[in-house]
């Protein structure tokens, strides 16, 4: 074995090479670190759709009862706020606006739908 | 020789966490596509509840269609819905679509109104006699009577068997009846003058037509008035200028029948509105399910007396209506036979007969009552007949007809 390696010369990389390797190297893994971050970052939240079914429920359970009354609520961080106003245009409608927002105020998701004002359910 | 050649393997490299960063970004994508995608199905959803919302607002007119943003927010987008409101019959139709880019949502319903009186099971028009009752009769709910009030009588060898004469409130009737709303009076009488709509003869064995197109208008000609093993359903009103009669081998759903006499075989089971000027004649056994209608509209210059009956032991889950402008002699009749069953309202500017064991889940407003024992005819006598406010589902939803200008209407049926 030792003699076999003996009779072969092995010649290591330019260092132009292992150069340029590198160079290539950094780029493809800093493209790959861009586009990882990228895509958890802008892609599928579990915080924003937790936000978003929160605020489904809020909105879908508020039209069934009669009250219309503004609502702050704190849960997990976030802060939903429901706000009902009328409608300008059809002053017997109200528009209700659910918002889901971080600790900043930055907004994380929005509900809004036009309601009966008064909308009582059949008891 | 061997080459260490690190620029291929750093290259094969490369190309390797190319493939996975490409996975990843496709991946996230698909992903965010997919987000959005029933992140805009859901604000469609909403926004075409919103237009429902909007819709069913009286101040919407007939006919128009209204292309609106709903909300005036600048920065919102998708927001956009086209509004549509019809007279669809006793009811009226409400057709919403929400839209965004190539996405949209379609919504088509009835709408009804809640009932203005939801205790009334009896207004009699106050013609300076009392309301007579007799035999296994009983009257549930609010009855607006005459001054002259209510007495028990005996007829048929038999008296009055209840406790009391009426099982709840009374108040005073005035002389004339509520006033129904008037448009939809004038949407009939279009309905059965109109000639000149652009319409069809053939009637197909099998029909249905969506109420987001325009109406499809089937005039069937004189010597063909017979709907026999057919299937016809939604957006279609058939009309004829003479009779129209529905065999029970046909299957109607949710379709509106125009003619001065209309003849409903017995057996007969489906949802639809009649509109006749003449008569409108239910056979026994027949079931007319919610919301079915029953509209008689007696013309101004008519010298006879239009009538509905309801035959034997039939069923009627909605409204039968019976109009004249102004008051004659010839009254309009609306008969209920023996054993039949009408779940709704009864309106009536004339008489309302009522037959041995006929029961009425709701309602019944008529200028007298009328009831028919041994041919011999009783006026303002209620005998072996039962009106039962409380047996009236608390789900029903009635017409704006009755009920204008109450509360904005509410949706009574979703269709196709």
């Amino acid at each position: 074995m030792a003699s076999a390696l003996k009779s072969k010369k092995i010649r290591s990389s330019m260092m132009i090479e292992t150069l340029v390797a590198l160079v290539i190297l950094m780029i493809a893994f800093s493209f790959g670190i861009v586009i990882f971050m990228k895509v958890t970052t802008s892609g599928v939240s579990g915080k924003r759709m937790h936000a978003t079914n929160r605020c489904k429920f809020l909105a879908d359970s508020l039209i069934q009862v009669a009250e219309r009354k503004d609502i702050l609520l704190f849960q997990d961080g976030i802060t939903y706020k429901v706000t009902f106003k009328p409608d300008p245009k059809t002053p017997e409608i109200l528009i209700m606006n659910v918002v889901a927002e971080e600790k900043n105020g930055e907004q994380i998701t929005k509900i809004q739908q036009l309601i009966q004002d008064h909308e009582k359910p059949k008891d | 020789m061997i080459r260490s050649s690190a620029l291929y393997v750093s290259l094969i490299i490369s190309i390797f966490i190319a493939l996975v960063c490409g996975s990843i970004l496709l991946a996230g994508f698909v992903y965010k596509m997919q987000e959005s995608k029933i992140k805009r199905g859901e604000m469609l959803l909403r926004n075409a509840a919103s237009a429902s919302v909007l819709v069913m607002q009286d101040s919407i007119a007939y006919g128009s269609v209204k292309h609106i943003k709903l909300f005036d927010d600048q920065n919102e987008t998708g927001d956009s819905v086209t509004i549509e409101k019809r007279q669809w019959g006793l009811y009226e139709l409400g057709l919403v679509v929400s839209f965004k880019n190539t996405d949209s949502v379609k919504r088509a319903f009835l709408i009804g109104s809640s009932l203005k009186d939801s205790a009334m099971a009896l207004y009699i028009a106050d013609e300076d006699r009392p309301l007579s009752i007799s035999g296994k009769s009983r009257i549930q709910g609010v009855a607006y009577l005459p001054k002259s009030g209510i007495k028990s009588a005996y007829v048929e060898s038999s008296y009055y068997e209840g406790k009391q004469l009426v099982f709840g409130r009374t108040g005073e009737s005035s002389r004339e009846l509520p006033l129904p709303d008037t448009n939809m009076i004038n949407g009939f009488k279009d309905l059965l003058s109109a000639s000149n709509y652009p319409r069809e003869e053939d009637l197909p064995e099998s029909l249905s037509y969506s109420f987001f197109l325009p109406v499809k208008r089937i005039h069937l000609p004189i010597n063909q008035p017979l709907i026999s093993n057919k299937r016809i359903s939604g957006n279609i009103i058939i009309s004829s200028d003479s009779l129209i009669q529905v065999e029970s081998s046909s299957k109607l759903d949710k379709v509106i029948l125009v003619a001065p006499y209309v003849k409903i075989s017995s057996g007969f089971k489906g949802s639809l509105q009649v509109i006749a000027s003449d008569s409108i004649s239910i056979g026994p056994s027949v079931q007319l399910t919610y919301p079915s209608a029953l509209v008689l509209i007696k013309p101004d210059t008519a010298g006879f007396q239009p009538k509905i009956s309801i035959g034997k032991n039939s069923v009627l889950r909605g409204q039968a209506f019976a109009w004249e402008k102004q008051r004659s002699q010839m009254m309009p009749i609306i008969e209920i036979g023996h054993g039949a069953i009408i779940k709704g309202e009864i309106w009536s500017k004339g008489y309302v007969q009522l037959g041995k064991s006929s029961l009425i889940n709701g309602s019944v407003s008529a200028i007298h009552l009328m009831a028919n024992i041994s041919s011999i005819k009783y006026e303002n006598y209620l005998i072996d007949a039962i009106i039962n406010r409380d047996g009236l589902s608390k789900y029903y939803t009635g017409s704006k007809l009755f009920n204008s200008a109450h509360k904005p209407g509410s949706i009574l049926w979703h269709l196709h």
